[in-house]
């Protein structure tokens, strides 16, 4: 089975979704017309960049741009945390980073050196995409799981300190909330393994199949994301919980939020 | 040092941000001994209590608990020993039996065990007609105060800090909640209370707080 291939003038047709979508924008004065303008431009700039990067670093083969790669994907994941988890009294940055780095290289390397089993374990065809995915994976859940910490320690700050004021250790007062907070980054992963191929085909299987893979492949590597993923979303939130809490007492076991 | 000071304050003073709550103060308690302390709202009373036990940063350093620092008691078995009971009381979910037993979970009281009779008699005593296994977060305003201060006193602290104790309570079961402070007093248990409408039929020091000064109402 070969692939059809898209021209790039066939790819400009796809452009009169974006003008159905403006039509819509116009009509109802929604005033999205800008940003549909902009996210197209972006779009096409992105992916071209970003193809000719990975064509690059696939052509060279070279070890050293896989690291480079992943350095940069690592620092953009912590800094969408920092920004999107806005928080002033604990410092969470440098913990963040600890998680992020820790999952992506852990769970990453892991899955290429001994469940694919790619030769080299860092070969930029592998490594790469899956990487993207859990490096994408895990920042979703450890900003979803450090909102949830942060949110509740505040909310539930009576409760906090009720068990501080019998006797309690900032452990043993912030238990629960500890649970809820990585319960919380980690639901989203285990959801989706309970829906998957019932309500969507995920985008990598169906890159795949449109690639003309055999579906079975594509199944075993979609079923090999599935799982991935919720391990890098549980390592992730469990490293990030544990690092932020502490920071969240005081020496004296107070709380400091 | 007195020899018998179960809490001695050294310089004790509290300032929020730019605002001097309290000016330093030095003040000796022995064991049993009961401080009341009233003054006009805003003035500081609750952080006084808050600060006394650690639970607020700020005066680690300027108490001292049968001699020893929080520091050395480690906060633990500082705060197991200096019990504080807050204004609003906070019930968990879970059954009152949980709410009692609260504290057994936690490691600083380990092997300490609590019969059912014994909390049936604690609830009696404070006029309280609800069973071990009722909701305790449906329970009102005053019982709710009530299990809280059981919730402390059998845990027997050295010292137990209350922030208006009474101020949700109806007249007969104020009464009954006097009664069983001045048991615990009786029984040596320190106690610093905090009221703003005066604590009348309790004995102790009584302290007004206001511009910053903890003055003695003779």
């Amino acid at each position: 089975m070969s692939v059809v291939e898209i021209g790039w003038g066939q790819l400009l047709l796809s452009l009169l979704f974006i003008l159905l979508a403006a039509a819509a924008s116009l009509y109802y004065r929604l005033r999205m017309e800008r940003d549909l303008l902009i996210g197209t431009l972006r779009t096409f700039l992105q992916l071209a960049l970003v193809g000719y990067v990975l064509q690059f670093i696939f052509d060279l083969d070279h070890p050293l741009l896989v690291l480079l790669l992943y350095l940069w994907m690592l620092f953009w994941a912590a800094q969408a945390i920092h920004s999107r988890v806005d928080e002033s009294e604990v410092a969470i940055l440098g913990p963040t980073f600890v998680s992020m780095a820790v999952t992506f290289t852990l769970i990453t390397s892991m899955v290429t050196s001994l469940v694919v089993q790619v030769d080299p374990w860092y070969r930029p065809q592998y490594f790469i995409p899956l990487g993207g995915m859990i490096a994408g994976n895990a920042m979703n859940a450890i900003s979803l799981s450090l909102e949830r910490l942060l949110s509740s320690l505040r909310q539930q700050r009576g409760e906090v300190e009720l068990i501080l004021s019998l006797g309690g250790n900032w452990r043993e007062a912030s238990q629960r909330l500890r649970r809820e907070a990585i319960k919380a980054g980690m639901i989203p992963s285990v959801n989706a393994m309970m829906t998957v191929g019932l309500v969507s085909l995920p985008g990598m299987m169906s890159g795949q199949i449109l690639a003309g893979v055999d579906p079975e492949q594509a199944i075993r590597y979609q079923i090999l994301v599935m799982l991935m993923l919720v391990g890098a979303t549980a390592l992730g939130t469990l490293i990030v919980v544990n690092l932020i809490l502490r920071r969240c007492f005081t020496r004296y076991d107070q709380l400091r939020l | 040092m007195t020899e018998r000071a179960v809490v001695e304050l050294r310089g004790f003073s509290m300032r929020r941000k730019d605002r001097l709550l309290l000016e330093p103060t030095d003040l000796v308690l022995a064991a049993g001994e009961r401080l009341l302390i009233t003054g006009p709202s805003g003035c500081g009373k609750s952080t006084f209590l808050k600060r006394l036990c650690a639970l607020e940063p700020g005066n680690e350093t300027q108490v001292w608990l049968k001699g020893e620092q929080a520091s050395n008691w480690g906060m633990p078995e500082f705060r197991r020993r200096m019990a504080y009971l807050p204004q609003t009381p906070l019930m968990l979910e879970g059954s009152v039996r949980d709410n009692l037993c609260l504290g057994l979970r936690l490691g600083v009281y380990r092997g300490m065990q609590l019969s059912d009779s014994s909390l049936r008699d604690a609830l009696a005593s404070l006029n309280l007609d609800v069973d071990l296994e009722d909701d305790a977060v449906q329970l009102s305003p005053g019982q709710k105060a009530r299990v809280a201060l059981l919730q402390r006193l059998m845990l027997k602290p050295d010292v137990l800090l209350c922030d208006e104790p009474i101020a949700s309570l109806d007249r007969e079961n104020a009464e009954r909640v006097i009664q069983a402070l001045g048991r615990a007093g009786a029984g040596g248990m320190t106690q610093i209370i905090v009221s703003h409408q005066g604590l009348p039929n309790l004995s102790g020091r009584h302290y007004r707080f206001d511009r910053a000064r903890l003055e003695r109402v003779q």
